[in-house]
């Protein structure tokens, strides 16, 4: 694979370029990198199209209509109805923005759980950092979904609940990649040398550690989405996740589920979203860990 | 080898431990009274005693799970609170149909997901490897209980070749059992052939460039069994690697395949103990599936000095 500088740091090394030479930037490196280019696109409109869903969508997501239930494609319903009239397209374009919120949900609370669990247990090291990994990788051991299912067992169904406990699940991989990372930073020169000026701990690594170390968070956030959003779309379909009549793409394919013997193409509109916008979150996530990646970056 | 077997297992120890105690302080996320959440607001002081009773909820938490952990030691993981059954005995009687199909899906991964990771890899860089790469990349974004409803609608519903849902045990009748496990095992093993496959293929192009590879080639060996034997050998720590954590996949995912094809396993079981807030039965379930990855962990281990010599002395 060829790896290409970000075009964003490129733009840091020469910050006054034009706006018309950043747009040319982005065109070539869109026509190098062309798989993370048309992911991207297809994101940024899959979230316009949520943002906007009053505009884009006319009739609502919970209103029945008994008269037209299980219709196929029409003008009117552009993906047909379910088995209670409700307009599939309107169930989609709703349901995504639930499902995209959720998967975000979780990535925030992992994030917040597993960054400075990690931070901590590499700065400290030691006997700490011995018994902190021994915690993360037994967390790490149990079967993620089954641990998601036994915290919403406790807390609760409910979507909010099921992706705070897909969040605490998928915290351990942070605190384990933040950590390596920390450890690498923590013997740097610019490290040392702030040390040697007085600098607190707090200070080390609030202002030279952790800027220098997070850049393989936000690759990881990218991938932890996709899981997410497979995780809220499972834990949905089980019915423990969003509650009726809310949608989401995991409630819809639930509902398409109970449905197929009666029509089994429903179930291919949520389906397909959900693959869709996880294989555009693994595609750039994957161009950003070769980017981001000092070894392969060098040997360009 | 057997002192590094001894070795290794006492090691697990603490492992089990730990995880134990996860498992139990799961009922203390509950919010609130758990007496109350699992029997309701209007529930009687009785039934609310009997709960407490039974969960040892009046004793202090240390306590409880001293208590809980020498039950389970001696294999007692307590009863449910909805019909007072063994959970021991029903986990016992629901293994074998998860099993089943984990073991199914791990067949089907290797079956499809290692020739096509070695074709991946021979083919580098051509129009047939990056088929292969784009085929994975597509199996590993695929919601695995998607495929199962796409599995069914086809094979079930239009084609009615293979049976839509049900378990039958490989004692009873192997034939049907093998035709009721085929779409199950292909749903949940896809997502693992296509992780296999993209492992098999990095790790194989590694080795294929190296230079024990070349002299094999120049001492006239065939290309075949460079690949397969000598080459597949060295790749064989990220296989096995892989492997290992698909067992830990596939034990969670057959949550959810079990729920698309009706199957009576562990993951339906811990499914309806969490809609009827039967905690203990979860914590089983969840005690149990984790004592299963520790273990196949170890083995992969264990695989490890027999891939690579090395690694041995």
């Amino acid at each position: 694979m060829t790896t290409t500088l970000n075009p964003a740091g490129q733009a840091g090394s020469d910050g006054k370029a034009a706006k018309g030479s950043r747009l040319r930037r982005f065109a070539s490196w869109a026509r190098r990198e062309p798989a993370a280019a048309a992911a991207l696109a297809f994101l940024s409109a899959l979230f316009a199209m949520l943002a906007l869903a009053p505009l884009i969508t006319w009739h609502l997501p919970e209103t029945q209509d008994f008269a037209n239930s299980l219709q196929g494609p029409s003008w009117d319903h552009i993906f047909g109805t379910d088995d209670l009239g409700r307009d599939m397209w309107a169930r989609v374009i709703y349901g995504g923005r639930v499902s995209i919120l959720a998967a975000f949900l979780a990535v925030l609370v992992s994030t917040v759980l597993g960054v400075p669990i990690g931070v901590l247990t590499g700065y400290i090291g030691g006997k700490f950092d011995d018994v902190a990994m021994r915690v993360v990788d037994t967390l790490m051991s149990f079967p993620a979904i089954i641990l998601a299912i036994a915290v919403t067992a406790a807390l609760g169904p409910g979507v909010n609940n099921a992706m705070i406990a897909v969040g605490i699940v998928l915290a351990p991989i942070y605190a384990r990649l933040m950590r390596g990372q920390v450890m690498s930073v923590k013997g740097d020169l610019y490290v040392e040398a702030a040390r040697s000026y007085g600098a607190r701990h707090r200070e080390v690594v609030l202002r030279h550690i952790i800027p220098n170390s997070i850049q393989p968070v936000i690759v990881q956030s990218a991938l932890t989405l996709a899981v997410a959003l497979i995780a809220e779309a499972s834990l949905s379909f089980l019915g423990l996740g969003v509650q009726p009549p809310q949608s989401s793409w995991g409630a819809v394919l639930g509902r398409a589920y109970r449905n197929m013997y009666d029509d089994a193409t429903q179930m291919l509109y949520p389906g397909g979203a959900i693959v869709l916008t996880v294989l555009c979150f693994n595609t750039l996530g994957d161009t950003l860990r070769v980017l981001l990646d000092p070894i392969t970056r060098r040997s360009r | 080898m057997l002192r590094f077997i001894i070795r290794r297992l006492v090691t697990l120890i603490p492992t089990m431990l730990l995880a134990s105690f996860v498992v139990f302080a799961l009922l203390q996320l509950i919010p609130g009274d758990p007496a109350v959440v699992i029997a309701g607001e209007y529930a009687t002081p009785e039934r609310l005693a009997t709960i407490r009773e039974q969960l040892g909820l009046n004793e202090s938490f240390l306590a409880q799970y001293v208590h809980w952990l020498g039950g389970v030691l001696q294999g007692d993981l307590g009863t449910s609170l909805l019909n007072q059954s063994d959970i021991l005995e029903q986990i016992t009687r629901r293994i074998p149909a998860t099993l089943t199909i984990v073991v199914g899906a791990l067949i089907f991964s290797l079956v499809v997901g290692l020739p096509l990771g070695v074709a991946a890899a021979r083919r580098a860089e051509r129009t047939s490897d990056s088929v292969i790469t784009g085929i994975s990349t597509l199996g590993v974004a695929m919601p695995n209980f998607w495929l199962g409803m796409l599995l069914v609608a086809v094979f079930s519903l239009k084609l009615d070749w293979l049976p839509a849902t049900g378990s039958v045990g490989v004692t009873e009748n192997p034939w049907q059992a093998i035709q009721h496990a085929l779409l199950p095992s292909i749903a949940l093993g896809a997502v693992g052939a296509a992780e296999l496959a993209r492992q098999t293929r990095s790790a194989l192009i590694g080795v294929l460039n190296s230079d024990f590879v070349r002299t094999h080639r120049s001492k006239g060996l065939s290309e075949n069994r460079i690949v397969w034997v000598h080459g597949l050998r060295s790749a064989g720590i990220p296989i096995a690697t892989t492997f290992g954590l698909l067992v830990n996949r596939f034990l969670g995912a057959t949550v959810v395949i079990e729920a698309v094809f009706g199957i009576p396993g562990l993951g339906s079981l811990i499914v309806a103990s969490t809609f009827n807030l039967d905690f203990p039965v979860v914590q089983g379930v969840v005690l149990v599936m984790v004592v299963i990855v520790v273990l196949v962990n170890f083995l992969v281990d264990l695989s490890y000095r027999l891939i690579d010599p090395r690694i041995r002395s």
